[in-house]
């Protein structure tokens, strides 16, 4: 039997604001689908967004959900994850959004390594507001705010959160949603920052501008970008130029995850233990 | 928008931009009066003493809950670094005086987060218990989804400012320091008004009355009461460590423009010897 999606969504806010062929829809349908798999009650789901296309994400999904401004929805996640360390929280951001002016609030998320999901939908432009460049527009493309063509470097959003200590580093895009789901559900199973790059087409905003007008054409050229990490990993460096590595790029179980830790604080504070010293952590600088 | 209960602490110094850091300032009055772009009437306390940077923080709180809105605590660089003895209340005085925050105890279904009287401030139930809506600093309807229609967009801002407005007698508060027989009347808040205080003692002491209007809630401002002061006394000079930010406030509460003003903004505390002579200047 087909999955039914309709437990989960708020139908009375169907159809969505997204464009006819928009990857959003899909990567709606894969997270509902993975939570579902997860057997999470709704009430301890909260679903936390910002501003631009996904933002809209929360307010079709019927969890607890907030959207908030733009750029921030790290910082409110982890006020809700620190008041309620055993719910299920996830953050969803667009590029723009989560790399441009939020680009603090994640790398600091992934550095406390706070058990928060991040859903970073990269579709390479900053599509709402009608293709000004992101941090993740390549370098070339064309976009009304770079009209002779965009010179600014890109931003590796999985190798920034790898560097930036996320202890779950993964990159999916929207052409595989199974797969997708899958990783999904890694994600948000797994204790501590949970980084997932999902790559979406822009055939609107970032197609008009750049010859690929329809969401195929769109999505033929992320699957051109992007290959399975373990064929990337057998590449010289030569070959690996110009291309994404998809799959689990990090999983580290062992890292200090922040509220954990943060509930040593409480205990010092209300008398239970002595001060952290450096002699609690395996990992101290 | 969301209706977010919040307390800021602002302990200003020297602006605008890197300005004067550790000097003092009371620059940031009108900032705290529309602290976001669009309309919403701020909420702001200001301390005068040690004891009520204490009380202040605890009533901010509770405003916060009650009116479920941002309020400011203004504080100064020299309040912030004073030292001193203070008396506070007890942690049991303190329990006491917590209303708790408003919440909706009904089935999930008939529960409208937003859904509230003209002048009252949302209900928000707690996150994760059942009540499954939706926050956002967008335009809302009563589930808190967003929308643009026209006429709950109208009342959504009317209420904002209607919430805080018509129950302005709450949250008014001010002190009166010998104003009983006043001929000239000073006002001033934060760490000006001990420069006052002590002002007000010498000058009685030459045989000049004087006194003090300190308003503690400074947005929304206790405009009646220091009209009724205002009709009474005609010298009335307003101190502050700005170039006239409460100033205006009083013109305008007062409907009167020959109200004086003595400012200072170099990044030093004002002496009770220069209010002094500002008033024997005037008056």
């Amino acid at each position: 039997m087909a999955f039914n999606y309709d437990k989960y969504l708020r139908l009375e806010k169907m159809p969505t604001l997204w464009c006819w062929g928009c990857g959003d829809g899909v990567i709606l349908k894969a997270f509902v689908r993975a939570i579902d798999k997860m057997g999470v009650d709704q009430n301890d789901v909260c679903v936390v967004s910002g501003i631009g296309c996904s933002g809209r994400f929360s307010s079709y999904v019927d969890f607890n959900t907030v959207h908030t401004t733009h750029g921030r929805t790290v910082a409110y996640a982890t006020g809700i994850k620190l008041a309620r360390p055993d719910k299920l929280v996830i953050c969803v951001a667009g590029d723009g959004d989560a790399l441009a002016i939020g680009g603090n609030h994640t790398i600091h998320g992934c550095r406390r390594n706070i058990d928060l999901t991040m859903i970073i939908i990269n579709n390479f432009i900053y599509g709402l507001t009608n293709s000004q460049t992101s941090p993740t527009t390549p370098k070339g493309m064309w976009t009304v705010s770079q009209k002779a063509g965009n010179i600014d470097p890109t931003f590796d959003t999985c190798k920034l959160a790898i560097a930036a200590g996320a202890s779950f580093v993964a990159r999916e895009t929207m052409l595989e949603p199974k797969k997708l789901e899958k990783v999904l559900v890694k994600a948000m199973q797994h204790k501590g920052f949970s980084m997932m790059e999902v790559l979406s087409n822009c055939h609107i905003n970032l197609g008009r501008k750049n010859k690929m007008l329809s969401a195929m054409e769109n999505l033929e050229w992320i699957d051109s970008i992007t290959v399975s990490k373990k064929k990337y990993d057998e590449m010289t460096p030569e070959e690996q130029l110009n291309l994404l590595p998809t799959g689990v790029l990090k999983e580290d179980t062992e890292a200090d995850e922040y509220c954990e830790m943060y509930a040593e604080i409480q205990k010092v504070h209300q008398g239970q233990r002595g001060k952290i010293t450096q002699d609690d952590f395996a990992k101290k600088i | 928008m969301a209706e977010v209960p919040l307390v800021l602490i602002n302990v200003m110094r020297g602006g605008p931009s890197t300005g004067l850091p550790t000097r003092v300032s009371q620059g940031d009055v009108l900032q705290a009066k529309n602290p976001s772009h669009g309309d919403y009437k701020s909420i702001t306390l200001c301390a005068g003493s040690l004891a009520e940077c204490y009380t202040e923080t605890v009533r901010a709180f509770n405003l916060a809950d009650r009116f479920m809105q941002p309020v400011i605590v203004l504080l100064d660089e020299t309040i912030g670094h004073m030292h001193g003895k203070a008396v506070i209340p007890t942690a049991e005085v303190v329990k006491e005086g917590i209303v708790p925050r408003k919440s909706f105890d009904g089935p999930a279904e008939e529960y409208f987060p937003y859904e509230c009287e003209a002048d009252e401030p949302a209900v928000l139930n707690q996150m994760f218990t059942g009540y499954r809506y939706h926050f956002t600093g967008l335009h809302h309807d009563k589930n808190g989804f967003p929308t643009e229609e026209i006429e709950t967009c109208r009342k959504l801002i009317q209420r904002l400012e209607d919430k805080v407005a018509v129950h302005e007698d709450e949250l008014e508060s001010y002190e009166e320091f010998m104003m009983d027989d006043a001929d000239v009347m000073l006002v001033a808040y934060g760490s000006v008004s001990l420069a006052a205080k002590e002002t007000i003692r010498n000058l009685r002491a030459e045989g000049i009355k004087a006194g003090l209007f300190r308003p503690i809630t400074l947005w929304p401002s206790p405009a009646k009461k220091m009209k009724e002061h205002t009709d009474k006394i005609k010298n009335v000079l307003v101190i502050e460590l700005n170039i006239g930010q409460y100033h205006s406030e009083v013109q305008r509460a007062t409907a009167r423009l020959d109200i004086d003003g003595l400012f200072k903004v170099n990044g030093r505390a004002i002496s009770p010897q220069e209010i002094a002579s500002k008033v024997k200047e005037l008056y």
